[in-house]
């Protein structure tokens, strides 16, 4: 059993912090890993939830559980957390087998969606939850919460009434109250979802930090790829109760595994391959070199990719054989940091859309209605299978 | 205009709503004062009434068995309704139709047939095992049956309206199935416990038709010990019962309301 003595040693990872930097702290503790093998779960009635999971999160890593919702990524964090019960397979923490243990065993805590703070208890009572259920002494659980409010810069807000707090001030207690029992994996479910966009990218960080302070094992839930790419070491891609592709933020970004987790990472640019010819593919906005060897239904040229200039300028590298074709800007976006031009290619009958995202960096920007010559690398032309199970 | 008028046929229906909920209680309050006998002129303010009640042992005896069986049975249907209602709301995805149609159906049922259904029922019962003749006991049960509807709705609706994840939280945060009930659910719900026990209590101190079918020679509560009197006539001593019975149901109403609001 994963259990954790409830008298962890004197001066556990939140009192240290003070007096040392963050390696010493995480060096403290030793994270855990996990692994799933062919976890299925299936409720009554024949809804399939997953679809036998094959999952290993490595010690000490920020692993992120990304998709749309209904794709079984909470089911998967409930049965991290012994909430749920897998109809099928074996999940293992730290190399012990918990697929059986009950969740109150379990060294798992959770930061839930809604914080689930008990209203019938104070701030304090609520951090302090988990240590009581555990046994420790009352001397001892108030030395602990007066460290993790110290840690998680609490302030003034262990004194207050949980019906008074806001709710970025919720999810710190609810992060405080699940690290203080220092379990050996966090779950997070959508803990940054009910916050504004400013307070989100502002705790995001706040996050990340904790988590490489104390180099402890987070699973993180999302429908945000956007915040998955900013917090993970690593991502697993989720539809359907299956794992699309499992990589780091600029594997899943930059080499989707498959059209699904390429729509779902936001990419535009996706062209269907009418026929293959060695390194040259054929697509509705024209023949197209490419580096890209794996066999493919459709082509991704990501927006930011594309170098766009005047139809007379010459190429943006002379030496090399770029993929080239002319367009009109039909709109044109200004972002500031950068500008989104909506293309459009006439090729032979076939009229196409494309997009491109030039980053803002003083250049003259083009108009509306101008024709702009755009310029494609081949190792950008990439081969996606539209199989989405194909991961 | 006609919008105004509207308004103001309404306020006459509210007053008139007032005036033939509470005239009459009034009037009972001010007769249980009147120093001679009799509810059809005033002789003056006394307090002779309260004075020969609280003299009459029957009165005492009755008022007694009221207390002790509103408690008992409060007590009994607080438990026993808290456990169905938390029954209902962890189960509340299955289909429990009929199961809900059960509870209400003492709600539902005219009290008149629970108590005639109720006496025929402890007689067989006695007369077969000599077990539960009239009195205390069987009162007390039959007072339990028509609380727990009323207990069990009190607390399921206090279970809808938390975070269902609150319960995973607890389970989470290492509390076994036993520190979640000590820790958790019953802190949580303790206010609608409360609200629940004064209403049990207002319903059995209320009742009188299913008391009336279920009691012993021995057990007469205060509902019945009015009735008969009050076939010897109206006394100014039955108004004075009866402000007792007001003032005392009033308190533990608001003490009911109080603990209620308290739980947001």
């Amino acid at each position: 059993m994963a259990e954790r003595s409830p008298t962890a040693a004197p001066g556990g990872p939140f009192s240290s912090v003070e007096s040392t930097t963050g390696s010493e702290a995480s060096a403290a503790r030793e994270a855990s890993s996990i692994s799933l093998k062919g976890i299925r779960k299936e409720y009554p009635g024949g809804v399939v939830a997953l679809e036998s999971v094959d999952l290993n999160i490595r010690a000490g890593e920020f692993f992120t559980l990304l998709g749309p919702s209904g794709c079984g990524k909470t089911t998967l964090l409930r049965m991290l957390a012994g909430l749920d019960e897998p109809s099928a397979g074996t999940l293992s923490i730290g190399g012990v087998d918990v697929t059986d243990t009950p969740p109150h065993k379990r060294s798992v805590n959770t930061v839930f969606q809604s914080y689930a703070l008990f209203p019938h208890l104070s701030v304090r009572d609520n951090i302090a939850f988990g240590l009581k259920m555990r046994g420790m002494a009352r001397a001892e659980r108030e030395q602990k919460v007066v460290e993790i409010a110290e840690f998680i810069k609490l302030g003034s807000l262990i004194d207050r009434r949980v019906d008074q707090l806001s709710g970025g001030q919720r999810q710190r207690i609810a992060l405080a109250r699940a690290l203080i029992c220092e379990p050996d994996v966090l779950l997070l479910d959508e803990p940054l979802s009910a916050l504004d966009a400013g307070l989100r990218s502002q705790l995001q960080v706040e996050l990340l930090r904790t988590q490489k302070r104390l180099g402890m094992t987070f699973v993180f839930v999302t429908h945000d790829q956007e915040e998955a790419m900013v917090m993970s070491d690593r991502i697993a891609v989720l539809n359907d109760g299956i794992i699309q592709q499992i990589g780091s933020p600029q594997e899943v970004y930059e080499r989707p595994a498959n059209l699904f987790v390429a729509r779902f990472m936001g990419h535009d640019n996706l062209f269907p391959i009418s026929a293959r010819e060695g390194m040259t593919v054929k697509t509705p906005i024209g023949t197209l070199e490419t580096e890209d060897k794996n066999e493919g239904r459709v082509a991704l040229i990501r927006p930011e990719t594309l170098e766009l200039t005047a139809p007379g300028a010459p190429s943006v590298e002379p030496g090399k054989q770029l993929n080239m074709l002319m367009c009109r800007v039909v709109e044109r976006f200004y972002r500031g940091s950068n500008v989104e031009y909506r293309l459009s290619h006439q090729h032979g009958e076939q009229h196409s859309e494309l997009i491109a995202e030039i980053s803002n960096t003083g250049d003259r920007l083009f108009r509306v209605g101008d024709e702009v010559k755009v310029e494609i690398y081949p190792e950008d032309v990439i081969m996606l299978s539209d199989d989405e199970e194909g991961a | 205009m006609h919008n105004t008028s509207f308004k103001k046929g309404l306020a006459i229906f509210w007053w008139l709503t007032l005036v033939f909920l509470y005239a009459p209680l009034l009037v009972v309050m001010v007769f249980s004062f009147n120093a001679i006998n009799t509810s059809a002129r005033w002789g003056g303010f006394s307090l002779r009434w309260y004075e020969r009640l609280f003299n009459n042992d029957v009165v005492i005896g009755a008022i007694g068995h009221t207390l002790l069986l509103a408690v008992i049975s409060s007590i009994i249907a607080v438990i026993l309704g808290a456990m169905i209602g938390y029954g209902l709301y962890k189960h509340r995805a299955r289909k429990l139709g009929l199961l809900i149609i059960l509870i209400y159906l003492p709600i539902v049922m005219p009290d008149i047939v629970f108590g005639i259904a109720d006496m025929a029922f402890f007689v067989q019962i006695n007369r077969l095992t000599g077990l539960l003749s009239p009195g205390l006991s069987t009162m007390v049960i039959a007072h339990v049956t028509f609380q727990i509807p009323f207990v069990a709705l009190i607390v399921y609706s206090r279970f809808v309206g938390l975070d269902a994840t609150l319960f995973d939280a607890a389970k989470d945060l290492y509390a076994s199935p036993w520190q979640r009930v000590a820790h958790f659910i019953l802190p949580t719900i303790k206010p609608a416990l409360l609200s629940a026990f004064f209403l049990s209590f207002t319903l059995s101190v209320d009742d009188f038709v299913i008391s009336f079918f279920t009691a012993g020679p021995e057990s007469a509560t205060l509902p019945i010990y009015i009735w008969g009197a009050i076939r010897r006539g109206i006394s100014p001593e039955i108004n004075a019962i009866a402000t007792l019975m007001i003032a005392s149901v009033a308190l533990v109403a608001v003490l009911s309301l109080l603990f209620n609001r308290r739980r947001a």
